[in-house]
């Protein structure tokens, strides 16, 4: 069960404090736990910590892995930097693409999956190489990639 | 601060350490360009326009941010350096929207200026342009986003975070994608109040006023004004084309550097609305007819005349206004009491600050601001009770809110409801209404107790301490909680706050002054800032905020019945023998009657003939039901406006008189400061400035005036009233003088009571708890206060003619607490009775919880839901004000 | 040839550095840092010694010892194994730091995309609390010292020492602008010191061996050793260990390539060199050294990687200068155009070569001042105009150039 967004905000205030300097790491909890940031975590966020609402806005849409888009379960990062793209990372993209039916930064309809690209994560020396919910996977082939995220809850 | 030698394009200078490469050339006369940086926001450094080359750097510098070192070599026109700027522009040109052909930005654009300066044409521009238009965000009631223009300066950001504290606009997203916005929101429903901070620092047209309509900067011509809204007295440069206001700006100049509130900016379009008068109207068998300026003076001289000779000069009246000038404020007292004969003339300060006129006269030996408004930026702890600051004073507001972002002061409130600046306080005391007395005494009785006090400022300083401490004795935190539901906790908090802050200032407006207890509450307030050592320093005081633009110049002038200008008492002989000398003529030596008792008076007879030039009693004044039987009970009377009032349908003859724009004089704002209105349009059809009529209607009460100009006006008031002597028109083109000014190489005066009190000694004044006259009973369970609103001006006469304003707020409301309005089975928008013992008005529930359970509060600003047909006339016993902050009342669901 | 020290087999005992620079006065251990002569392993190459004597002579109660562990340049992976394998001696080198300067906070700023080493992190942390070597009063010293571990969430610009500074204050990651820097008002405007995780790293090893016995580790000049990330067309991509000036070759033999058309050294910001170059030295007077190493053979499209590093800047500025936002736009479109054959001489680029040079000398921070190197290095060496048109079908006979 996803808790709500007010209540995660809360907590992470009590492990993080109130000052300006959490809000990093508070967006980083809520971004964590739901894959996004909905909009009434922003203004808990921006009330508790007295920024606006829009400041606070501003830093999520800085970063690019926080997202105010509701993403999938699972997040799918696939390096698209050189040393991954010259050794068959393309390949891997198009079958993540065709087995799963969704392209970069989208997501599943059953919300099961949103599938990214990101510059170098890396992992260059066991290219190429994906992020799957922050665990890094590596030398992958086509085959294992489409594998490893079948395997997914 | 020592001078450091650099060099500049191979000359030497010495300039002051610190100093950064652009303000040193500034300082020297070379031009560098700039795009991102402002002075009125922090330095940002992000064009890289007004990069300089500095020798042994192997990058140019940005001369906006890079401060000067000893023996620096700056180049600022290099041909790397012109290189540079001229690559950086064609890049921001292959981004820009260059729509300057029907820009409303054309001729002032700084990037316009730049392309021009740097000599790029279409020829020679370097880069395409990738830009896809996104769409314009126009859902503000008065400005637009435009992304295709926008520069990423961030200039707008800052002005709305750091300059107004609202932080309403931030950067968002990163890179290419970057642009300014609300987050999630557009502009028209995120908290953005529309006072066009942004608009007015950006250096593109992408955010641009909606306001200025086809009218091209070159066309303009700009004229240098005082605000007609409210008492800041904001100075405006106003932009008129064909007689035709097209735009207002901010000027960059004391007391407002550029700031205004959305009123000021965008609200003065009333001045050519259809409905302005325009001929003089005299009512013939209930209808008003058209008739000349002749017909109409010579009817009011003879009604006038006859009532005067048939029931003496006391039967007549006239209530001055705090929207005119000094100039006329002064003439038409001068009028009643010269040439009718009667000290019959007071004005709406009766209604907002009789009470601190009287009592901070009384503690102090002079009745206002004590401090500057620019000086509160410096304050360490400021106090903000009754007075919803970002509201009434929006200016204000945001040099409060500089103060405790940018400088770390304290600020408390005390409020019954939770206003805009309990976001930004450090405590927030909800006092129950009018239990202020209460509260105060309780911070006193805590600074005694803990030692608090200033011991030596008392001493040397004030006289009466010792009542003072006796009476608060009692009145402990507890008992203080008791009286006003405050937790005592914060009594505590709030009183070492207060007490312990090195310069501490006292802000305050209707909410402390219109109660039957006043006057007790504006002495508490002098006592508490007596007791810190608070009055005669920079930066602390007390400062009671005026709310109309004149408001402080129509009291100066003796628009009032017990003084002459200058607070020159009607009860003191040699002032009397003064003013008959200087005015020619025999002066009634009784004080006069105030607004209230003047209408009490219509309705008994005492009064017959009544003379008001530019006020609204019948949407200002306490107890609407009664004001209208009593000026319908008039013989005669006479309305003075620019538009058909509520007040002038009731009027025997109407004078159309010119508005701010097409008149000149001068107003005193709330920090005493005389500042100048010039003249930017012609007054439409036949309407006259008001000093003019003044001078007809005297002549035709047998006492003939004439001026020349309103400068001259201004030579004679000096030569009457001490605390202007030295005012003159000449003398205030540019900042104007803040009074005390004696005389003529007198700089003003910034602040009042150094060394020593106007009266001598500050006067300690003990003062109890009484409870307001009216309280919540069973049968009228609820509390109701009123008051002003951002978006409304008083009566709403010039507001609600001004559409954009009225597209945020186009009529009445009652806010009422949720639970509330669940109780009561209302609806959030649905329509309400709300009724007292006086009257009931049918309007629209805002559900909110700014207003505590079991209290209501309604704007006073809309005649069809006048929330002073419900406010109670009962009048503070010293200084006659009405309590319009607290009355009880009953909420009621309309079926 | 290898000269591992920060990768040695038979390393000293974690602490020992620290230990031993208790012993010492805060002064002395910047004298040591200093006289080594170690220039910062981030990629600036700035004097760690002269960074933490400004820092220790800046006058306040707190200062802070920030750990740059935000490695994004792409190519680079260096880091991460140091932090996998010798977390805690990343510990005792900021440990030392904050001996030295007078700091008793320390926070590792951590890419997000390295999230997943919290633990192993967090786990050297408590060896280090459970052996008295983190917490209060440290050996007895009066001296107080913690490390906290903060992410970022995918920001590359983050990485600049400033914009970290942003980001850990909550903000977004705006590089700000210098002066004021950060030894003297950095973190919360306290005194702070930025330092990567390979400096740190070596700091308890320069405590424990001696400036001199560090200096003279280097080639010539160059002071101590450098690990490099190699990866691309080589048999064996990996972390290194060098004498800091060693050739570029050396590092390139241990790797095993054949063939070489092009090596990128220093990650997309850094330089792009022929095969014919490989005999320069890896030092901050000739191939800045960041520590990424990629090498592409001959089948690789050098324009191709050209559109892939243009395509990171332009998603990685952070935007708020001109030159940096809207320039590496403009250069993205050039290569594109450049693929396409809608550019097609050396003539038409001119005006992106101006702009490079603009970008290079008026950007705010290094992004947009480095982010040119890829683009004038190589359309200088791989791109030939006098041969065939580089789309392969001439433009140029469209006659409309
Ligand atoms: C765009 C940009 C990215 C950077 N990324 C990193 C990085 O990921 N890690 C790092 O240690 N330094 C990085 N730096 C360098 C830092 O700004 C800073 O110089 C460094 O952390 C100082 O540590 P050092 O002296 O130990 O190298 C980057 C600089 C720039 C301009
Ligand atoms: S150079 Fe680029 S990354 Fe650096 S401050 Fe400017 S826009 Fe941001
Ligand atoms: S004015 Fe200096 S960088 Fe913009």
């Amino acid at each position: 069960m996803l808790r709500n967004p007010e209540e995660i905000v809360a907590d992470g205030i009590k492990e993080f404090g109130s000052e300006h300097e959490s809000i990093m790491q508070l967006l980083t909890k809520v971004n964590e736990e739901l894959s996004w940031i909905p909009t009434i975590a922003i203004e808990a966020i921006a009330k508790a910590t007295g920024i606006s609402v829009a400041e606070v806005y501003s830093v999520v849409s800085f970063y690019s892995f926080f997202s105010i888009e509701p993403r999938g379960r699972n997040i799918v990062r696939l390096c698209s930097t050189i040393s991954c793209t010259m050794t068959g990372q393309g390949k891997i993209l198009e079958a993540l693409i065709d087995e799963f039916g969704i392209e970069p930064f989208e997501t599943t309809d059953d919300g099961r999956l949103t599938i990214e690209t990101t510059p170098c994560i890396g992992l260059c020396d066991q290219a190429p190489a994906m992020l799957v919910n922050g665990e890094p996977h590596v030398k992958l082939t086509p085959e294992k990639a489409c594998d490893i995220v079948h395997g997914l809850e | 601060m020592h001078n450091i030698s650099i060099k500049i394009n191979d000359k030497a200078y010495s300039i002051r350490e610190g100093s950064t490469i652009l303000e040193a050339c500034r300082e020297v006369g070379i031009e560098v360009p700039t795009l991102c940086h402002h002075p009125k926001v922090n330095i940002s450094g992000n064009c890289r326009i007004c990069v300089v080359e500095i020798e042994g750097w192997n990058t140019l510098a940005t001369a906006c941010v890079t401060p000067i070192i000893p023996n620096m070599v700056v180049r600022t026109h290099s041909p790397k350096v012109i290189e540079s700027r001229k690559i950086v522009a064609n890049l921001l040109l292959a981004a820009h929207n260059c729509d300057c052909l029907v820009c409303d930005t054309a001729g002032i654009c700084e990037l316009q200026d730049l392309a021009y300066d740097l000599g790029i044409d279409s020829r020679t521009r370097l880069f395409d342009s990738f830009e896809s238009l996104e769409e314009v965000d126009d859902s503000s009631p008065v400005l637009k986003y435009d992304p295709s223009k926008c520069i990423m300066c961030t200039r707008c950001v800052k002005a709305c975070r750091d300059i107004q504290g609202k932080g309403i606009i931030a950067v968002l997203n990163r890179g290419v994608d970057m642009r300014v916005g609300t987050g999630v929101n557009l502009l028209d429903i995120s908290d953005c109040d529309g006072c066009g901070e942004c608009v007015q620092i950006c250096p593109t047209g992408a955010l641009s006023a909606k306001f200025p309509m086809g009218v091209r900067s070159w066309e303009v011509e700009k004229t240098r004004t005082s605000c007609s809204y409210c008492g800041v007295g904001c100075q405006l440069d106003m932009w008129v084309h064909d007689n035709k206001l097209v735009k207002v700006e901010g000027s960059d100049i004391i007391p407002n550097y550029g700031s205004t509130c959305v009123k000021g900016r965008y609200g003065h379009t009333f001045l050519d609305s259809e409905d302005r008068l325009t001929t003089p109207l005299i009512k013939r068998n209930g209808e008003f007819v058209e008739a000349t300026w002749d017909e109409a003076i010579a009817l009011i001289g003879e009604k006038i005349g006859k009532i005067r000779e048939e029931s003496g000069p006391d039967s007549i009246a006239g209530l001055s206004s705090a929207r005119v000038t000094n100039e006329e404020n002064y003439l038409f007292q001068k009028m009643i009491r010269a040439a009718v004969g009667t000290n019959n003339v007071d004005h709406c300060a009766r209604l907002c600050h009789a009470s601190t006129v009287a009592g901070l006269a009384a503690a102090f030996g002079s009745g206002a601001m004590t401090n500057s408004i620019a000086e509160l930026e410096h304050a360490k702890c400021i106090l903000v009770t009754g007075s919803n600051t970002t509201e009434t004073h929006p200016v204000i507001a945001t040099i409060i809110k500089r103060a405790v972002r940018e400088h770390g002061a304290k600020l408390i409130v005390v409020d019954p409801r939770r206003i805009d600046l309990v976001e930004h306080a450090t405590l927030w005391l909800r006092q129950k209404n009018g239990t202020d007395v209460a509260w105060m005494n309780g911070l006193m009785n805590v600074i005694i107790s803990e030692n608090l006090q200033d011991e030596a400022y008392i001493s040397e300083r004030t006289e009466d301490f010792e009542a003072v401490s006796e009476i608060v004795k009692s009145f402990t935190p507890e008992m203080v909680e008791e009286i006003t539901t405050i937790p005592a906790e914060k009594i505590r908090k709030a009183a070492r706050i207060f007490a312990t802050a090195e310069v501490s200032s006292i802000v305050y407006s209707m909410g402390i002054t219109q109660h039957t207890t006043g006057t007790d509450n504006v002495l508490s307030t002098a006592n508490l800032a007596m007791l810190t050592g608070n009055v005669g320093k920079p930066s602390g005081g007390v400062n009671p905020l005026r709310g109309q633009n004149n408001v402080q110049g129509a009291c100066d002038l003796g628009a009032l019945p017990n003084v002459y200008p200058g607070y020159q008492k009607v009860a003191d002989p040699a002032s009397q023998k003064k003013f008959e000398k200087a005015w020619g003529r025999k002066l009634s030596k009784d004080n006069g009657l105030t607004v209230v008792e003047i209408i009490n008076s219509l309705e008994s007879g005492d009064v017959k003939g009544l003379i008001i030039m530019g006020e609204n009693p019948m949407v200002s004044d306490p107890n609407l039901n009664h004001v209208e039987k009593a000026l319908e009970s008039a013989e005669f009377l006479v309305v003075c406006d620019i538009f058909m009032t509520e007040t002038a349908e009731k009027a025997d003859v109407v004078l159309p008189a010119a508005s701010f724009a097409e008149k000149e004089g001068t107003f005193t704002n709330t920090e005493r400061r005389v500042i100048l209105l010039r003249k930017f349009l012609d007054a439409p059809g036949e309407a006259r400035p008001d000093w003019k009529i003044i001078c007809d209607l005297s002549t035709s009460f047998g006492y003939p005036m004439s001026y020349a100009n309103p400068a001259e006006i201004m030579n004679e008031i000096a030569s009457v009233t001490p605390i202007y002597g030295g005012m003159r028109h000449s003398r205030i083109q540019d900042t104007g003088l803040q009074w005390p000014c004696p005389d003529e190489s007198h700089p003003g005066t910034m602040y009042l009571h150094k060394g020593e009190f106007k009266r001598g000694r500050g006067k300690f004044h003990p003062v109890d708890f009484i409870p307001p006259a009216e309280i919540p009973d069973a049968e009228y369970p609820f509390i109701l206060s009123t008051g002003r609103i951002l978006f409304h001006y008083h009566t709403g006469s010039m507001s609600r003619r001004a559409p954009a304003l009225n597209e945020y707020v186009s009529g009445a409301y009652a806010e009422i607490h949720p639970h509330d309005v669940d109780r009561l089975g209302l609806v959030d928008g649905g329509p309400v009775s709300i009724s007292t013992r006086r009257g009931q008005i049918e309007t629209t529930v805002r559900s909110t919880e700014m207003v505590a359970i079991g209290s209501v509060f309604v704007p006073f600003h809309f005649a069809e839901a006048a929330a002073n047909r419900l406010t109670n006339d009962a009048l503070d016993p010293k200084a006659k004000i009405p309590e319009l902050k607290v009355a009880a009342c009953q909420v009621a669901r309309i079926q | 040839m290898e000269k591992k020290v920060l990768l040695a087999e038979n390393q000293p005992e974690f602490g020992a550095g620290f230990e031993l620079a208790l012993t010492m006065s805060p002064a002395d251990v910047v004298f040591i840092v200093r006289d080594s002569g170690i220039k910062g392993r981030g990629g600036a190459g700035f004097p760690t010694g002269i960074k933490w004597n400004l820092a220790g002579a800046a006058s306040s109660d707190v200062k802070y010892v920030i750990c740059n562990a935000d490695e994004g340049e792409p190519g680079t992976f260096k880091d991460r194994v140091l932090l996998e394998k010798y977390s805690e001696r990343l510990i005792e080198g900021m440990a030392i730091g904050g001996y030295a300067i007078g700091s008793s906070h320390g926070i590792i700023y951590l890419r997000a995309e390295y999230s997943y080493l919290i633990p192993t992190i967090e786990d050297a942390r408590k060896n280090m609390i459970a052996r008295g070597l983190l917490g209060k009063n440290i050996r007895g010293k009066g001296y107080d010292f913690d490390v906290e571990i903060r992410t970022g969430s995918g920001a590359y610009i983050c990485g600049e020492e400033t914009a970290l500074i942003e980001s850990l204050e909550g903000k977004s990651g705006f590089p700000r602008n210098k002066p004021p820097f950060p030894v003297n008002s950095g973190y919360l405007n306290k005194p702070t010191i930025v330092n990567n995780v390979e400096t740190f790293c070596a700091v308890p090893h320069i405590i424990l061996g001696g400036p001199e016995w560090y200096a003279d580790l280097g080639i010539g000049d160059c002071s101590g050793t450098k690990l490099f990330s190699i990866s691309g067309d080589v048999e064996k991509p990996g972390v290194y260990e060098l004498p800091m000036g060693a050739p570029l070759k050396d590092l390139i033999d241990l790797a095993g390539a054949g063939d070489i058309q092009a090596v990128q050294v220093g990650g997309a910001s850094g330089r792009t060199i022929p095969a014919t170059e490989t005999h320069r030295s890896l030092s901050f007077d000739d191939l800045p050294p960041g520590g990424s190493v990629i090498v592409f053979d001959s089948t690789v499209n050098m324009l191709e990687v050209l559109e892939n590093f243009m395509e990171f800047f332009v998603h990685e500025s952070c935007g708020q200068c001109v030159p940096c936002r809207e320039g590496t736009l403009q250069l993205m479109y050039a290569v594109d155009d450049l693929i396409s054959g809608d550019i097609c001489s050396e003539e038409s680029l001119s005006d992106y070569f101006r702009l490079a040079e603009a970008m290079r000398i008026t950007s705010k921070c290094g992004l947009g001042q480095t982010a040119v190197n890829c683009f004038v290095d190589i359309i200088n060496n791989f791109v030939d105009f006098t041969d065939e048109c580089v789309s392969g079908k001439c433009c140029c006979e469209r006659g409309d150039r």
